[in-house]
């Protein structure tokens, strides 16, 4: 039995960009946003703020300079995510691009399509969103039905994609979708494809969630055409591909860093002495966040090494889910208007915005139930 | 000594294991406990963190707190890390280590030389106690104490007359930086213990069937081990970074969240490992109870959880206005940036 490891990082990145100069220029393009605003961050859209981050060279900074990158370090990359995040940028509209699809690209596609989208994705001009789920297929991804039927040199695809976050924004959508038989293994038969999301046949109807906001969509797919050029990597493959894509989204900042804006305006507007309870939940919150950020940079070491650091990915989403839901719910369970400062109501208003949020947290990009088998299946338990 | 340091752990696990065969577990009589430590100081072991020149490995806090790891999950009972951690202290102190196992103890000063200190010292089996008060530290000889207070007492006051205090000095920062090293110590301790119990755990499921299959085959129980997989991954990559960030400088910070993040997953751990064991868990015969019962006693030894969470607390509202996550990966971005200058 393998227990999954998480050695502490030992790799210091290239310091360009400085944490000071992405500090900076969050403080200039976020100074009138509010803090309920910003604790939306990756699950609020700003196309103008993603074309001015990719002006700074700051998405898709791993990849090579021919293609808009930087050949930077991911750890690089990981600096600049963790402190749009923590910030609350509002990083939206080019996440995906960013985090996966690029990646997927650089791996898969052929050198046009690598050229025709990755300068204008590191640009922060088109966007990218995941088709994944469908409203037969969550958790178990592998039974979907949408089909791509070949035709001619390219094929037709027909059927509709759910909870695809920022449908509405893209300019693309990856999806997996069953280019083969039904008789096969359900794994076996499926293709990821490259969609023009402006292509004829295509609806998106974004849904609003608990909160108001409508950050994810269905999307409809009635025949479809796909030119040959957009499938992306080979035929058949798209159930290792997409498990791949799954550890890039699983270990990152963003899964324990969802509630870190609450956590500083909490910070702020408490008292010089708060209640023993208050103090004891700040020392609790700083000792979480520095523990999982551990263990996440410890993956991403591992990604850097190119390890497949699937067991540990999932345990930090875990543990990360639970602490980002945790930290409205204690705050406030503990909440006590003597020691804490709030006049302008915006703490109130960002801690009530998580409380409706952070369902989400534990279901987005994997449900607490699919990473704890993706665990037990590492230790060799199914 | 960090080249060595393949050498040296793997000197620990061979010597760990004939330990745990010679059943150390099971309790030990005086005269065996007297025996195990000897040895092990014959090997140097207790003078892991002196510099070669004093006869040590010249062993770091990334050196040391493999060993104490260890300690833990090989379910050792022998104060080997407290003496290691004496040793280390004396030597720093300026002071010839004396013959004969000292242990350390976090004492209150009472009038003239007495001092009180807890009975879960273990002094008894000790001859020199290093008694660490908020100021001064005293070298003094078990034998020569008078004994004040009851002695199924959890606390019990000492008292030496000043010429039998056989060595002591002033300490200039206070005993709060040995506390943390103390409480470092439990941590990998715990890491250690944690780590067994998980595959003391696993191994059980596989091998116990109820229902027509083995118990890991339930999803119940996956879930649960897939819980204690991630404490345990928690409570190891915690002691372990703070050990990192020992070794590059001041890591008060680092030790505090180390400490608290191990002591919440003993008790979650030792509750899981448990719960899937049944009642052969809870048995004096079977071997968990010698990973469990430590871990849990461990969190609440050189601060619990709730201690170090108020501390960690005021060190976060005292370094306002900084915004907490300014300084948090400030204090991270040093210790690689000096881990990399050490390496250059």
């Amino acid at each position: 039995m393998t227990i999954p490891d998480f050695p502490p990082i030992r790799i210091s990145p290239d310091q360009t960009p400085s944490r000071e100069a992405i500090r900076a220029f969050l403080r200039e393009r976020l100074k009138t946003v509010s803090p309920a605003k910003r604790a939306r961050s990756w699950a609020a859209c700003d196309t103008d703020f993603s074309k001015d981050l990719g002006a700074q060279g700051w998405i898709g900074i791993t990849w090579p300079e021919e293609f808009g990158g930087s050949a930077a370090s991911q750890l690089v990359r990981y600096r600049i995510v963790e402190e749009l995040l923590a910030a609350g940028a509002p990083v939206a509209a080019h996440w995906f691009a960013d985090r996966q699809s690029g990646t997927m690209l650089l791996r898969y596609a052929s050198e046009a399509q690598k050229s025709a989208f990755l300068p204008r994705m590191a640009a922060g001009e088109l966007y990218f969103c995941i088709g994944m789920s469908e409203p037969g297929s969550g958790s178990d991804l592998a039974s979907l039905r949408t089909r791509a039927v070949a035709d001619g040199d390219g094929w037709r695809v027909t059927g509709s994609k759910i909870w695809t976050s920022h449908a509405q924004h893209a300019h693309y959508m990856i999806a997996l979708v069953r280019t083969g038989s039904d008789e096969e293994d359900p794994r076996t038969g499926l293709s990821q494809i490259i969609i023009d999301l402006s292509s004829p046949g295509i609806t998106i109807r974004p849904i609003e969630d608990q909160t108001g906001d409508a950050h994810f969509c269905e999307v409809f797919l009635d025949d479809v055409a796909i030119p040959a050029d957009m499938l992306l990597g080979e035929a058949g493959k798209g159930w290792e591909q997409v498990n791949a894509e799954l550890a890039l989204e699983r270990s990152g900042p963003e899964r324990f860093l969802s509630s870190h804006v609450l956590i500083e305006e909490a910070l702020k507007a408490l008292a010089d002495n708060p209640s023993e309870t208050l103090t004891g939940l700040t020392g609790h919150w700083a000792a979480e966040i520095w523990t999982l950020r551990q263990m996440s940079l410890a993956v991403a070491g591992k990604l850097e090494h190119d390890e497949n650091p699937m067991i540990q990915a999932s345990i930090v989403k875990d543990l990360g889910a639970q602490f980002e839901q945790s930290v409205p719910r204690d705050l406030q369970a503990l909440w006590d208007d003597a020691s804490i400062d709030d006049p302008d109501g915006e703490v109130r208003e960002t801690l009530a915005y998580l409380i409706g949020a952070s369902p989400s947290f534990s279901l987005r990009g994997g449900t607490r139930e699919i990473l704890r088998g993706i665990i037990a299946r590492g230790l060799g338990l199914r | 000594m960090s080249d060595n340091r393949a050498l040296l752990l793997d000197m620990v696990e061979k010597l760990f294991t004939s330990l745990t065969e010679k059943d150390v577990q099971s309790g030990l009589s005086d005269e065996q406990f007297t025996r195990h430590l000897q040895a092990i100081d014959g090997l140097g072991l207790t003078r892991l963190m002196l510099p070669e020149q004093a006869g040590g490995f010249d062993g770091n806090w990334e050196d040391a707190g493999p060993v104490f790891t260890a300690l833990g999950r090989h379910g050792i009972p022998l104060p080997l890390g407290e003496v290691i951690l004496a040793n280390h202290w004396l030597h720093s102190f300026g002071q010839e280590i004396p013959e004969g196992l000292i242990r350390f103890a976090f004492a209150s000063p009472g009038e003239g030389e007495a001092i009180t200190v807890q009975r879960d010292t273990g002094f008894e089996r000790a001859q020199w106690i290093l008694a660490l008060t908020p100021e001064r530290w005293l070298l003094l000889p078990v034998g020569e104490a008078v004994w004040r207070g009851g002695r199924d007492k959890p606390s019990v006051t000492l008292k030496w007359n000043g010429q039998s205090v056989h060595a002591s000095g002033s300490l200039p920062e206070g005993d709060r930086p040995l506390f943390a090293e103390a409480a470092l110590m439990r941590s990998c301790q715990i890491a250690g213990a944690i780590e067994a119990m998980l595959r003391m755990t696993i191994d059980h499921g596989l091998e116990r069937s109820q229902f027509g299959r083995p118990l890991v085959r339930f999803q119940a129980i996956q879930h649960q081990l897939a819980i204690l997989a991630e404490e345990s991954a928690a409570a190891s990559c915690s002691a372990a970074s703070a050990c990192q960030a020992a070794v590059a400088g001041e890591a008060g910070f680092e030790i505090a969240a180390a400490k608290y993040r191990t002591s919440r997953a003993a008790t979650v751990a030792a509750d899981i490992a448990h719960q899937i064991h049944g009642a052969i868990g809870f048995t004096r015969e079977y071997p968990l109870h010698h990973f469990s019962q430590p871990a849990q006693a461990w969190a609440s030894e050189f601060g619990n959880a709730q201690h170090w969470a108020q501390w960690l607390g005021r060190f976060a509202l005292d370094a306002r206005p900084e915004p907490l996550w300014h300084w948090l990966t400030a204090r991270s971005d040093r210790v690689l940036a000096d881990e990399q200058g050490r390496r250059a």
